[in-house]
Order: C-alpha cells, then structure tokens, then sequence
C-alpha cells in the first residue's frame, strides 16, 4: 500500500474534504447582491428620488455614479463600474397620477446572463413597491427573500380605489427537512459523493498505471497471481481509504456543522459500497485505456470529476438543464447516490423511497466492471 | 539555442508516442464546452410542482393556471390530499408543493385574506430559496393583478430594459470564454509539473543534469512545449466557441493572445513550483489538482466573487485565474481594451512574474 508511505498525500487526502467543506459552503451563494447601480435621475422630483432610494435600501443595489447621458450609461456598464443603470425620465413625478405615466429604463450588463435576470427580477419587485402601485392602493405582498422596505405609511395609504382593505390572500411559506436553508446541509452530502469519486477512480487508476509505467506490472502478470486477485488486491486498499474518508466527512460535517443524520446508518453504508463499487469501477476501466500517470489524471478529472461535481445535482439544478444533457446524467453514478445520500440524511427516507435509485447503482458497476475485466484480459493476453 | 531546441523536440516526441494524449488535448476543451456550456445554469427552472386545490373554484384554477403556464413551474401532479403531497416531497418527485385551501374563493370576496401554502424541499437549500421566492413572486402577481382587476385605473406601465452585450440572456456566452481559461490552466499546469516530475521518478532528469546542458536550457525545453501546447490550445478552444457555440468576438484577438502568453507564464510557474517540492507523480497530482479546484471556485467562474464574505474576497486576490477570467471574458463580449483592463493586466502580470521567478530560483537550487 503505496499511499500510507507518503504523508504528504495522506494529509492532502483528509485536509482537502475540510477546506472544501469550509469553501464549498462559505463561497456559493447564489443570490445576488451589491449590485452596482448607476442612477441617472432626469426628473428630480420628490417622487424619482422616493423611487431611486427605494432601490437603494432594497439591500441589493449600490449607487455606483451618476451618469447623465447615454453615452455615460453605456461607458459605466461596458467599464464595469456599474451591473445596471436606473433611468428615470423627465416628468416622471408629474405624471404619476395621469393616465398615461412614463415607464422608467434600467440598463443591464447581460454579459453575465444569471445575475441578469436576477436583476430583472429585483427590479420589478422594487418597482411593485413604487409610488405608481401605491397610488392605487396597491399592496406589494411580502415575498420571502427579498427586503422591500414597507414603512407604516405603505400600510396606511392602501385606502383603496381597489375596494380591497388588505390584500386579497396571503402567504404562508414552509420549508421541509432543512428549515433553516443552511447550504452546509446539501454541500456536505455532495461533498461525500465528490470526494469518494475521486478517491476510488483517481487513486485505483493512478496506482495501477503507476505499476505500468515502472514496468513491475509486468512482474506481476508473469508472476502466477490471477488477474481477478490482482484487481482486488489493487482495489481493496482503496476501498477502505475511502470508506474512512466518509466516515470522516461525515463526522466533520455532523459534528461542525450540525448536518443531522436522520436515517439508517445501515442503509447509508450500504449504499455507500454500492457507490464505492461503481468508482471504483470506473478507475479500472480507465487505467486499462491510458498508459500514463498524468494522462489518467486529466481521463480521471474530466470521466469523474467534472461529471461528479456539474451533472449530479450537487450545485446546479438538474431539472433546469438542456433536455440533452439531461439524459447524459442519467450515466452518472453520483447523481443517483447524491438523492439517496440526502434522503437517508436529511428526509429519514427508508428504502421504499430508494430502492430503484440503488438498483441503477448496482447496475452500472456491473457493466464498468464487466466491460474493464475485459479489456483487463485483453491486455493480458497481448503481453 | 540548439540544446533547447532538441530538448523541445524530445519533450513532443515524448508527448507524441502517446496516442491518448493528443485525443485528451483536443477532447477535453470540446467535452467541457458542450457540458458545461449548456449545463451549468445556476438559473432554477422547471421545478417539478405540485399542486393540492381543496377549493376547486374559478379563482383557485386561475391560480393553478399561473403556475402552469410559468416556465419556472413544472406542474407534474395534482395530490388529492396534503398527507399525498407531502409523500411526493419526501420522495423527490417534486421540491415545490402548493396548497390552495378550501372554502378560499369565497373568503378572497369577504375580504378574509385566507393563506395559501406554499411548502419547500429545502434539502437544495439555494434552489429553495430561489423556489419560495419564485412561487411567492407569482402568487403577489395574482393577488395584485385582483386589486388591479376590482379598481377602475389602469395598471402602471412596465419597466423598458435594454440588456447590453447578450441580448438574449445565454449562460453559456458567459461560460465559455471562462472555460477556455479553465482548460488551459488544468492542461499546462498538469503536464508541466506531471512531466518534471516523471522524469525524475525515472531518473532521467539526473541523467540529463550530468550533461553539459544548463539549467535554464533545461528549464526553457521543458516549459516551451507546454507553452506551445497552451497557446495552440487557448486558439482552438476559442475558435470552436465562436464556431460551434457562436458566442460573438467584440475585441481585439491581438490583444487577447499577447495576455495569454503572460497567463501562460503564471499557470506553467503554478506546475513548476509544484514539482519543486513534489518526489512523485501521485503527490504533484494531489498539489496541483487542489490548487486547480481552488482556483476555480475563487476565479468567479462559477460563483460571482462579489457575493462572497469580505475575507474570501481578499483570497482571491491571488489568484491568477481570477485575472485572466475577466480578461477574456470583457474582452470577448465587451470588446474591452487595455486601458480598461489595466488593474487586471498588472495583477496579473505582477502575481505571474513573482510566482514564477519563485519556482525557477526553487528548480534551479534543486538542480544544483
């Protein structure tokens, strides 16, 4: 067992899973705020700048400068000073009350598409509180995760041309099995699924490729050991590094973070050597396609990896990708191991709820075992 | 000179003899750009839905209707009872569950203000966040679309957005020149700190030092090749994006690949650096794989540095990518010159130059 002769790998093995934790959960956040704002206020009534200080106590915009013509607003997105310029035309004010009120502009930077459209969408909200809605006793609900400001006035001035004393219906919102959105609660899971990939495909892949560089793999297929006690001889030291990486993941993110362990822990190991079984897998089959470290290294971070960490579910929403590459997670053994993970931890879900994803599991470490044992033999032979 | 140049000559014959290898350099730019072009949306979309309607009144379908007709919904189920909805959270057949309650129509028209439920699978805890948001946004545009409806003016008009740049609103436009950056740094940074390391595992980088050849003969045969190989592959990964993806070239490409060469300076220093410190492959791929996925998650290729805590944000600051991502992306959609780019251009020219006059004084003490 080559890795427990090298210390400095071993530290990396256990002190990487901490750092990610710590990374992972602390610089993902999608929601977006200090957004830069250019405000180019033509009308300066007390109505524009009722407006203008509305979005910037929304807790989302920054005023960043005051551009005063085209050209300045175009300069300030494209210099990147600001994300969006807040146009509000002359007469503003004046026609708020008239049946024909002029709509204000914002300028977006779409170079970024997703803080775009978060954009778009603050400013309408922001612009669902302005004086125009009030006007007509129009009540902004309160939406959840985002600050509009309502002061005792808004309450008051909704008397209304509506005939609506408060508004119609109202919400209430509640969150299952993680009330408290902590991200620490679905990075940790994803973490496991990540990491353990990793370990088992990279490391299984590396340590035989390693044996064929130096030549003492060919010592090995002349010497009568069978080729099925070789791969498990290779495999299983693995097997059992990884299972204690889990088993300390999991601990760091219990005990540290509070990630509550709801389920079976029976279930959850079990699944877990089903997972290990398919990564491990995986590692095979690539070591019988490259003949050098560095090149299983990039097959290893591009056939696992990437896979693990972008069509799995773990950050990006699945359902919100192209129909295409969603069939293309179907192949994905973490994504199936990422659901079952979270439910056995977070949602107490027992195996009714999970067989079948345990099932596909089992599945496809079959077939990447058949198919890397031929290929196994195949190589043997041509020696 | 002709020392360093049979050096290069050995370093591609090397790299040639392995047939993988040349399907590697070009598979993984084309891999990458097709899945996580396409893929790495951060926009939630399509969240399976269901929706409980104990009321079954004309106001109650309208509402139902909304959801139906949203992009961002995907209504998949109609559960007759909370107790079924609450099943199919649990099972993950839908992350988003609304209830509408009984009797809710007619207290809509006494002015009851009845409540309607909305339940989150907060298992996701960034997609239910932006999920509540989302069916909460939608159900306010009911609720105020009736005050609107019972009042006898008309509604404000809507907001006029201009979008700059990308019109359309495709992630992937943003994506792609980062992935370039990100290709090219895992490539260089590998194979340069693989490709030292492997020839000492072997012993030939001995056998090579015993030679008249000087260091930095050595050095230069060494790092050249990876340079070559970086700048061919910074080439084609930008060319099958504007090929193949069509994301539009606004800037100058002159400019771009003078900023690549000095990109290319700071991504072999990180893989030289690593194989001073480093004895084995497996090893260096530990050091430089770690430094790989931090860089990515603190370049802003993914998750926006502005958003980030305070000290985060400060860490980034040495980080190479983080530079070279917001000049290839500025320069492809914005069309940004140097002038606009400067406080980039010089980070990264300063942190590049540094961390590589470190790693050749480092190798060059080794070697003696």
């Amino acid at each position: 067992m080559h890795i427990l002769r090298d210390p400095r790998s071993l530290i990396i093995l256990f002190l990487m899973p901490v750092v990610m934790v710590f990374l992972y959960g602390y610089a993902i956040s999608m929601d977006v705020k200090n957004i830069g704002l250019g405000i180019w206020d033509a009308d300066q009534t007390p109505e524009s700048r009722d407006l203008v200080s509305r979005f910037v106590h929304s807790g989302y915009f920054i005023e960043k400068g005051r551009p005063a013509n085209p050209q300045q607003a175009n300069d300030a997105i494209r210099k990147r000073q600001a994300s969006a310029v807040l146009f509000i035309p002359n007469g503003y004010g004046r026609d708020l009350s008239s049946q024909n009120p002029s709509p204000v502009g914002i300028w977006v930077d779409g170079s970024d598409a997703n803080t775009a459209s978060v954009i778009i969408s603050y400013v309408r909200a922001i612009l669902a509180t302005s004086a125009s809605y009030r006007r007509m006793g129009i009540l902004p609900m309160p939406t959840p995760g985002l600050e509009t400001s309502h002061s005792e006035e808004d309450w008051q001035t909704r008397a209304s041309a509506s005939g609506y004393s408060i508004a119609p219906f109202s919400i209430r919102q509640k969150v299952f099995y993680n009330p408290e959105l902590k991200s620490s609660h679905f990075i940790v899971p994803g973490l496991v699924a990540i990491l353990l990939m990793m370990i088992c495909a990279m490391l299984t892949s590396l340590a035989i490729v390693r044996e064929k560089e130096s030549g003492t793999f060919e010592q090995l297929l002349v010497s009568p050991i069978r080729a099925r006690e070789l791969i498990i001889g290779k495999v299983l030291p693995y097997l059992a590094l990884a299972f204690l990486v889990a088993v300390f993941i999991l601990t760091v993110g219990h005990l540290h973070f509070g990630v509550p362990l709801m389920g079976n822990l029976w279930l959850l190991a079990a699944t877990l050597l089903i997972y290990l079984f398919c990564a491990l897998a995986l590692g095979l089959l690539i070591s019988t396609i490259v003949a050098s470290q560095r090149l299983a290294m990039l097959m290893a971070f591009t056939t696992t990896m990437l896979p693990s960490v972008i069509l799995s579910g773990f950050i990006f929403p699945i359902r919100s990708m192209p129909f295409l590459i969603q069939l293309i997670t179907f192949l994905v053994p973490a994504r199936y191991f990422l659901s079952v993970l979270r439910g056995i931890m977070l949602k107490d879900s027992g195996l009714a709820f999970l067989w079948h994803q345990a099932l596909v599991l089992l599945l496809i470490g079959t077939v990447l075992i058949t198919v890397s044992v031929l290929r196994f033999r195949k190589t043997m032979v041509h020696l | 000179m002709k020392v360093v140049l049979s050096l290069i000559a050995k370093e591609f014959r090397q790299i040639r003899r392995e047939k993988m290898m040349l399907r590697v350099i070009i598979g993984m730019p084309v891999i990458m750009l097709i899945v996580l072009g396409s893929a790495l949306t951060t926009d939630v979309q399509h969240l399976a839905t269901a929706i409980t309607d104990l009321d079954q009144s004309p106001l109650s379908r309208t509402i139902t209707e909304s959801f139906v007709h949203s992009e961002l919904f995907d209504v998949l189920q109609y559960p007759a009872t909370p107790d079924a909805l609450e099943t199919a959270l649990q099972s993950g057949t839908a992350s988003v569950a609304i209830i509408i309650p009984r009797g809710f129509a007619r207290r809509v028209s006494r002015n009851e203000s009845p409540e309607i439920a909305i339940w989150i699978d907060g298992v996701d805890s960034n997609a239910g966040l932006i999920a509540g948001g989302y069916a909460a946004n939608l159900l306010a545009r009911t609720s105020r679309d009736i005050m609107v409806n019972a009042s006898s003016q008309s509604p404000p008009p809507e907001p006029r957005f201009k979008i700059l740049y990308n019109p359309e609103l495709e992630s992937r436009m943003y994506m792609i020149p980062g992935i370039v950056a990100v290709v090219v740094l895992m490539i260089t940074s590998v194979f340069s700190s693989m490709s030292i390391v492997r020839e000492r595992e072997v012993g030939t980088l001995e056998q090579l030092m015993v030679t008249p050849i000087k260091a930095w003969e050595l050095l230069l045969g060494k790092l050249l090749p990876f340079m070559i190989i970086g700048f061919l592959e910074i080439v084609f990964t930008l060319l099958l994006g504007v090929v193949l993806f069509s994301v539009p070239f606004e800037g100058s490409i002159v400019l771009l690949l003078a900023l690549s060469i000095i990109y290319l300076l700071t991504t072999l220093g990180v893989g030289l650096f690593v194989s001073t410190f480093t004895s084995t492959q497996q090893q260096t791929m530990f050091f430089t794989w770690f430094f790989n996925l931090f860089a990515l998650i603190m370049s802003g290729f993914l998750f926006p540095i502005a958003n980030m805590p305070i000290l985060l944000q400060r860490i980034t600051l040495v980080n190479p990518l983080r530079y070279f991502i917001t000049i290839i992306r500025e320069i492809v959609l914005k069309g940004a010159t140097w002038h606009d780019l400067l406080p980039q251009i010089s980070a990264m020219f300063a942190l590049g130059s540094a961390l590589f006059l470190i790693a050749v004084l480092r190798f060059n003490k080794r070697v003696e």
